[in-house]
This record gives C-alpha cells, structure tokens and sequence, in this order.
C-alpha cells in the first residue's frame, strides 16, 4: 500500500464539510482508477484565513491542490488524471475551472519540496513546530473528521 | 504558477499584504514574461523562523529559464522586496523552486512551457484570474 499524502490549500470556510468528505472519496477513487487500487490518500486540509492570498494582484478564491504521483508518470497518463480531478472538484464545490489550481509533480519533488519547507523554521524548534503542526491537525480531525489545520502556524 | 509563499513571524497588514503581492507579481512577470493572472502570492503567519530571518519567501516556478534569469528574478526580487517592507536583505531568504509546468493545471488547462504564452490557445482566447 502506498500512502500519498495530499495538500490541499482552500479558502477558509469556502468548501463546506460534506464536500470536503466527498472531495476525499472522489478524488480516492480517481487516483486508484487511474493509478491503482494500492494506493491510499491522506488529505490534508490547510485554511487559507480571508486576505492572505492573491491572485493577478488581487484577492484569490482559488484552492491550491497537490498531488503527488509516481516518479517519471507519462504526461499521458498524467494529463487524463489532471483534467479529471478539475472536472469533479469544480463538481462538488461549484467554483469556476479559475478558482482550482492543481498541481500533480513527481513523488521525489514533491518530498524535496515539503523539506525545503520545513527548513524555513528555526533548526533549534524544527521538531517542536512540526509536532505542533501535527497537533493541529489532528485535533482538527478530532473536531470535524478530517486533517485539517490553518496556514498559519 | 508562479506560487510564492510568504512566511513571517508577525503579520503583515493588510494594504501591505496587498502592496508586497502586487509588487511581487509585478517584479515576476517584468522580469519573465509570464502573464499575471499566473501569479499567486499566499500569506503565512506565526512561522517560527531560523534565526535572524524576518520574512522566508519561496517560490515554485515553472522549470525551463536559463540559470540567469532565475538569478536576475531572485536577486530583483529580494532587492525590491526589502525596499518595500523595509527589511534588510540578510533578514531575507527567497528560494525559487522549478517545477516542470506540464505538472501544472491552471483555469482547466496545463500551463504552457515558459515562452511558450504566445502559442498557447487557451491563453490567447483569454485566461481570467
């Protein structure tokens, strides 16, 4: 079983619950139709609070979605995935084909990229932030039923 | 894409917020080429940063520029960046991280190839952000 860990950035109270749950199982089910039944996809859902993001200069709607795949996927059989999880995220929470942002990178770039994240912290509290991001998430599965944290730590 | 993620300690406010994205884009797509609508500029906050920083900039861009664009965009980038938050450049890290933009998905559509805009149909036919 691979664990494919899933980002994605939304809007703080844009996607209600039942969508966010049902973003979790259609999403799930693309990727194993498309790349196999043994994988398993741990989203995490990270709150954009209102007025920290922009697009083209001006405030943004749009959530941000990374997903990583296996290294080297064919664009062949990358693009066919892609353009199904915009069609079924603009389906489940009625945005427009502007407010999704998918990304689908390698596994490798996507890892090399969650660590160079993590080194924006001061070393001395590395593992202490993490544990708190950690906490924070569970505790915002305890609280609705999915990972589910805010962009700011 | 671009994505560039703005990380600092304090908060900033909000007309700052909105100065520093629009100068961001602004400094990415003069020096690229890229169209606007392009570009995301997101806010974090309370981020325990390494010592000395004041505010951790990190960038995705599209894979394929030469090494010295990427050096002209970063270097402008920070330069303008201090001048407007009046923060020091060595209380500064902005790192650029190349992801291929066949990987992107962007208003239903793979994002084309840097330089290759002019080409794009899509793009052409008008993308609103």
């Amino acid at each position: 079983m691979n664990i494919i860990p899933v980002t994605c950035s939304i809007q703080d109270g844009s996607i209600g619950h039942n969508k966010i749950k049902q973003l979790e199982s259609v999403i799930t089910s693309t990727y194993q139709t498309h790349f196999g039944s043994g994988n398993k996809l741990v989203f995490f859902w990270l709150k954009i609070p209102y007025e920290q993001s922009y697009l083209a200069g001006k405030l943004s709607t749009a959530s941000t979605v990374q997903i990583p795949v296996k290294n080297g996927m064919p664009n062949e059989m990358r693009h066919p995935f892609m353009a199904e999880v915009c069609a079924k995220w603009q389906h489940v929470t009625g945005c427009s084909k502007n407010e999704i942002i998918l990304a689908v990178s390698d596994m490798s770039q996507s890892k090399a990229f969650t660590k160079s994240m993590a080194t924006r912290f001061e070393k001395s509290a590395r593992t202490k932030t993490q544990i708190k991001i950690l906490t924070g998430l569970i505790a915002g599965k305890i609280k609705k039923g999915y990972l589910n944290s805010s962009v700011n730590l | 894409m671009p994505l560039y993620m703005v990380s600092t300690q304090a908060s900033i406010p909000v007309p700052k917020r909105q100065e520093l994205a629009s100068l961001i884009m602004n400094v990415h797509c003069g020096i690229t080429g890229a169209p606007e609508t392009f570009v995301n500029v997101l806010f974090m906050e309370n981020v325990p940063l390494a010592g000395g920083i004041t505010l951790n900039i990190i960038g995705n861009v599209r894979k394929g520029r030469t090494g010295e664009m990427n050096n002209t965009l970063r270097q402008e980038q920070i330069s303008q960046i201090s001048e407007l938050m009046r923060v020091p450049e060595h209380q500064m890290e902005l790192s650029l991280f190349e992801v291929p933009a066949s990987w992107i998905m962007e208003g239903g559509e793979v994002l084309p190839e840097p330089g290759e805009e002019d080409q794009c149909q899509w793009l052409q036919a008008g993308h609103n952000a």
